[in-house]
């Protein structure tokens, strides 16, 4: 019979006995967090993503001044995409004599790729009705209150240009309503067949030209890499990534939350491990001694235990995947009414992770215990306390370190998140070492006064000082990972509630007159409509920087490279500007250089700092805007830093008051329209029939609804991670229950009550855990730090109640879990309990 | 069949060496049942573990059927010990998470035996067990659990057996009870017995007597 046979009989009867319950535990519950934590996120990421694609209708868009060339459609089919055709342009819709301007989209049958539209047949009071495809040729689909502009229902034709087209059903929304250039005015849905007919397109018509495509990430590579050359300036591939920064931001950071905290269950898992094995090693000494006194070399002890712990392995895995698929999957059951999308099937991927974890977690955490187990010496059988190897921790430590980067950078694939998490948990063993040196040091000792359970206590982690260590060290690990994913989830949703806070103003009034200023602000404090304030708009040409045509930094035009950082800057980054002026700073606005100008200081400009830095802009510079033929030299007198994700005008150049009276000025606004009050824009067209109004409450909505998706998913992985680190802290208390539950047992021989027991392991768990805490506070605040600053762009700030709930969540913790733990045991008589731990 | 030569033990200690045997020399033939006395410390189990082959001298030499086990390493010392001995132990040693019958059939597992159970099964019958072969250790009594240790020690049919105080954990009649089993076996399947122990009644039943004190051999008698 070979050696592994024998193993795994021996295994067999091992675990008849008990002995392997644990570590297999630890083990399932390393693979179940990864594959439950790896299956949610890659579900979510890829559900958030596909309704985040909705916004395009699509998954990338080519978006085009000038009409597409026929053969570009055939390079997406070639490479196996499914593409749509839509245009985008403004023009006067006639019903009789009435005429509107309204915003056309002319789509073909294959539009929207992604996404539904959602049609109504009569008013308000009828279903919605979901379809995949646009209007087909000679129809027409309006929004509803181009019916009571235009004094039309449904049924009755509206001409735009020469083709005259049947309304056959009111839009109540489409996919990619937040990304539509030309939303001024009511929107009208047409075929694109019907353009040639309404001949409304004639050479320098301003329109807009989207090619639309779908398919796998793989092709969808492919084709922006082959489409790369072939784009004009003018010209440029989006994915939603970057026709919605904001959103992008927001996902962004929800998957790097979504990372980090699978990262830390993979510490959680390697920590739960170590602890496994460490106790399985230890309660295997007198085992191998026995086995070496029988006969047994070294080399069938080691090769014993390894298919021992190969096969617990596979039980893991496969136990730990079976776990973790049932979690992940209550776990998006639970938020499934979130979720518009269908979701994905689960790839294999998450599953392989798992088993990687768990084989890595082995060789890293439980093999060094392994090897320690073949030195034991035979003469153990003899003498116990002459069997015990000497352990090599520095190697161990290695080991175990070296395991812990590689898995954490296997699951993250991030360097950052690899660096601040080890970093952190370094930290935190260096701090956790001097702390109980300190406490050993300074403790007071036990003395003549034994009987007092705190004395007790002391004296008990005194007298396991490197236990005590080792599980403060734990308990310090679990505790921070679990603080500094509260801390970061906090500050990502108070972020995200930030960003689009109650009544964001989600219309935008673009095109006033001077003259309708008044009215329009007189309409909207009528309404009881706040409004961001009416700001003058002078666009002009940006010509030159002190003297000199202006040189941009980068070019970044036309990219079809994804960036992080303000897409929107990117974007507005033309030599075309939009100038305003006012008196005052903007609300949010924040000077970083120079100063705003005081009352009566014509001549004076304040830049956007991204945009000056793009253009190498610095204070005291000379700037030149034109306009036809007029130009003004304005001194740039002010930097300053916008908050872009707030939904209000912000704008790049700011003059002083004077500065601009030599251009002609238009105005806009934004306010928040509530619910259900579409009416309004129709009474507010009448009252200002030249204004343009962008309605942007379809996309707020959608960007609402993908954030509380995330926001959901962040919880629920906050709940996993918390009921791994319960068991991880559980397993960890249990390693260290039977020297207490010995000494309990020898003391109550000696006629120590059980109050006083129970009084003295409640404080020797206080004090164990308060201290964890404590420590695990000041590390969350640190790691918050760095996560906070560099991983999610967010603002660092200092957290003082996480110092208060620490040192409270970890005593609170260990004495439930350890009270738990002990209690059957501490009834138990003492002969058993002697007996048991012996034998 | 056991030889030691100039068997020397020491070990540093904060007080400088310490001699724990110094220059033990006999020889133990085949058959022979022999005792190790002594008073507590006078290195009676330190004698057995390098007879075993369970720790290494300082200096000296020990051969085991023939082969000098001081120059081998720890691994072919196993092999040896796998060969040529089995042990009863004061603390029965026996794995908690094996059954009896899976205790007794170890040694023949380790030596790669056809059908260790059939062998194990005979010991167990033989030492008074056969209903018990399913019970774990700590469902057996102490002198259960040693008549179980001495059912695998003879399973592992080794020509030298070795025990550590067999009754030291025993009360007296049990103690007897296990001693009658372990002669009577030791006679019956004519193996070499070499047991510690600091009861004078088990040392009188050896066939010899060597006398340890303070590490050093004083006295080696033959017993009628």
């Amino acid at each position: 019979m070979s050696r592994f046979m024998l193993g795994l009989r021996l295994l067999a009867r091992d675990w008849r006995g008990g002995e392997l319950g644990l570590l297999l535990a630890a083990l399932t519950v390393a693979v179940t967090i990864v594959v439950s934590i790896a299956l949610f996120v890659e579900r979510i990421q890829v559900a958030i993503l596909a309704e985040s694609s909705q916004f395009l209708a699509a998954d990338r868009l080519l978006r085009s001044n000038t009409p597409i060339p026929d053969d570009w459609f055939a390079i997406a089919k070639e490479e196996g995409l499914e593409h749509a055709h839509v245009m985008h342009f403004p023009t006067m819709a006639f019903a009789g004599d009435e005429l509107q301007l309204v915003a056309v989209k002319a789509a073909d049958q294959a539009y929207p790729l992604l996404g539904e539209l959602e049609l109504k047949q009569r008013g308000a009071a009828d279903a919605i009705q979901k379809v995949r495809q646009g209007p087909p040729p000679g129809e027409v689909w309006v929004a509803p209150r181009l019916l009571s502009l235009l004094d039309l229902s449904v049924g009755e034709t509206l001409s735009i240009g020469e083709a005259q087209l049947q309304i056959s059903a009111l839009v109540v929304r489409e996919p990619d309503a937040g990304f539509s250039v030309f939303s001024f005015g009511p929107r009208v849905l047409m075929n694109v067949a019907d353009i040639p007919r309404s001949a409304v397109i004639q050479p320098g018509s301003r329109v807009q030209h989207n090619l639309l495509v779908t398919g796998s990430q793989a092709k969808l590579q492919r084709w922006a890499d082959s489409m790369e050359d072939k784009l004009q300036a003018e010209q440029s591939i989006l994915g939603v990534r970057d026709s919605q920064p904001r959103l992008a931001r927001s996902i962004n950071r929800a998957e790097r939350f979504l990372l980090l905290a699978g990262s830390m269950g993979v510490v959680l898992a390697g920590v739960a491990i170590a602890i496994a094995s460490r106790r399985y090693t230890e309660r295997h000494y007198d085992y191998v001694g026995i086995l070496k006194s029988l006969g047994a070399s070294s080399r069938t002890v080691l090769t014993m235990y390894l298919s021992h712990l190969l096969l617990l392995c596979f039980c893991g895995v496969v136990l730990g995947s079976a776990l973790g698929w049932l979690l992940h999957d209550i776990a998006i059951n639970s938020i499934r009414s979130l979720l518009l999308v269908d979701l994905p099937p689960v790839g294999p991927s998450a599953i392989g992770l798992g088993a990687v974890t768990a084989f890595i977690s082995f060789f890293a955490f439980a093999c060094p215990a392994l090897l320690h187990l073949q030195k034991v010496a035979p003469m153990r059988v003899l003498r116990r306390d002459l069997g015990t190897p000497d352990f090599n921790s520095q190697f161990v430590l290695w080991l175990g370190i070296v395991g812990l980067l590689t898995l954490i950078y296997i699951y993250s694939g991030s360097f950052q998140i690899t660096l601040f998490l080890t970093l952190g948990v370094g930290a935190i063993a260096a701090l956790v070492l001097f702390m109980t040196w300190l406490m050993l040091r300074s403790a007071p000792k036990p003395g003549s006064r034994a009987a007092e359970p705190m004395r007790l206590a002391i004296a008990g982690i005194r007298r396991r000082a490197r236990h005590s260590a080792l599980q403060v060290f734990v308990f310090t690990v679990v505790l921070l990972l679990v603080l500094v994913l509260l801390l970061a989830r906090n500050s990502l949703l108070q972020e995200w509630r930030m960003q689009i806070p109650e009544n964001t103003p989600n219309h935008f009034v673009l095109n006033i007159a001077p003259a309708d200023v008044q009215p329009l602000s007189d309409l909207l404090d009528g309404a009881g409509y706040d409004h961001a304030g009416i700001y003058p708009m002078v666009r002009a040409s940006f010509t030159a920087h002190n003297g000199r045509p202006p040189e941009r930094r980068s070019s970044e035009a036309g990219s079809v490279q994804r960036s992080d950082q303000s897409e929107d800057a990117q974007r507005n980054n033309t030599r075309q500007v939009q100038l305003t002026w006012a008196a005052e700073l903007p609300e949010d606005n924040e000077i970083i250089a120079g100063q705003w100008w005081t009352a009566d200081q014509p001549g004076l400009l304040s830049l956007e700092q991204e945009f000056a830095e793009r253009y190498g802009i610095g204070v005291g510079d000379t700037v030149t805007f034109t306009l036809v033929d007029v130009s003004v030299d304005l001194e740039v007198s002010s930097l300053r830093q916008l908050d872009w994700e707030r939904m209000r005008p912000n704008f790049f150049a700011i003059a002083s008051p004077g500065s601009l009276q030599n251009f002609d000025a238009i105005y806009m606004t934004s306010f928040h329209l509530p619910q259900g009050n579409k009416e309004f824009l129709n009474s507010l067209i009448r009252t200002v029939p030249t204004v343009s109004i962008i309605e942007m409450d379809r996309m707020i909505e959608q960007v609402t609804r993908i954030i509380d998706q995330v926001s959901s998913a962040v919880e629920l992985v906050l709940g996993l991670i918390l009921i791994a680190a319960v068991i991880v802290l559980f397993a960890s208390i249990q390693t260290s229950m039977d020297e207490r539950i010995r000494e309990s047992a020898i003391l109550k021989t000696l006629g120590a009550r059980m109050s006083l027991l129970r009084k003295t392991m409640f404080y020797e768990f206080l004090l164990l855990g308060a201290l964890a805490g404590g420590l695990a506070a000041i590390g969350a605040e640190l790691i918050i730090g760095l996560i906070q600053t560099r991983l999610l762009e967010l603002s660092f700030e200092l957290h003082w109640w996480v110092f208060l709930l620490g040192p409270a969540l970890g005593a609170v913790s260990v004495v439930l879990l350890g009270s738990l733990i002990s209690a059957s045991s501490l009834k138990a008589p003492p002969a058993q309990v002697l007996r048991e731990l012996s034998a | 069949m056991i030889s030691s030569q100039h068997l020397t033990k020491s070990v540093p200690s904060h007080e400088g060496v310490l001699h724990i045997l110094s220059e033990v020399s006999f020889e133990i033939s085949q058959g022979e049942s022999v005792a190790i006395v002594g008073a507590s410390g006078s290195g009676k189990t330190t004698l057995l573990s390098l007879l075993a082959g369970l720790d290494t001298p300082t200096s000296g030499t020990v051969h085991l059927n023939g082969t000098e086990i001081t120059t081998l390493d720890e691994d072919q010392r196993a092999a040896v010990r796998a060969d040529t001995v089995g042990f009863v132990f004061q603390s029965f040693q026996l794995l908690p998470s094996l059954t009896a019958l899976e205790n007794v059939m170890l040694p023949a597992e380790l030596k790669r035996v056809q059908q260790p159970s059939q062998l194990a099964h005979h010991y167990l019958q033989r030492v008074g067990l056969a209903d018990r072969v399913s019970h774990y250790p700590r469902q057996l009594s102490g002198g259960e659990q040693q008549r179980v240790a001495i059912a695998r020690a003879f399973a592992s049919d080794a020509p030298i057996l070795f025990a550590d105080e067999p009754t030291g954990n025993l009360d007296t009649r049990t103690g007897a009870n296990v001693i009658d089993l372990l002669f009577e076996l030791n006679q019956e399947q004519g193996r070499t017995l070499v047991l510690v122990t600091h009861e004078q009644r088990l040392a009188d039943r050896c066939a010899r007597v060597l006398e340890l004190s303070a590490g050093a051999l004083v006295s080696d008698q033959r017993q009628s």
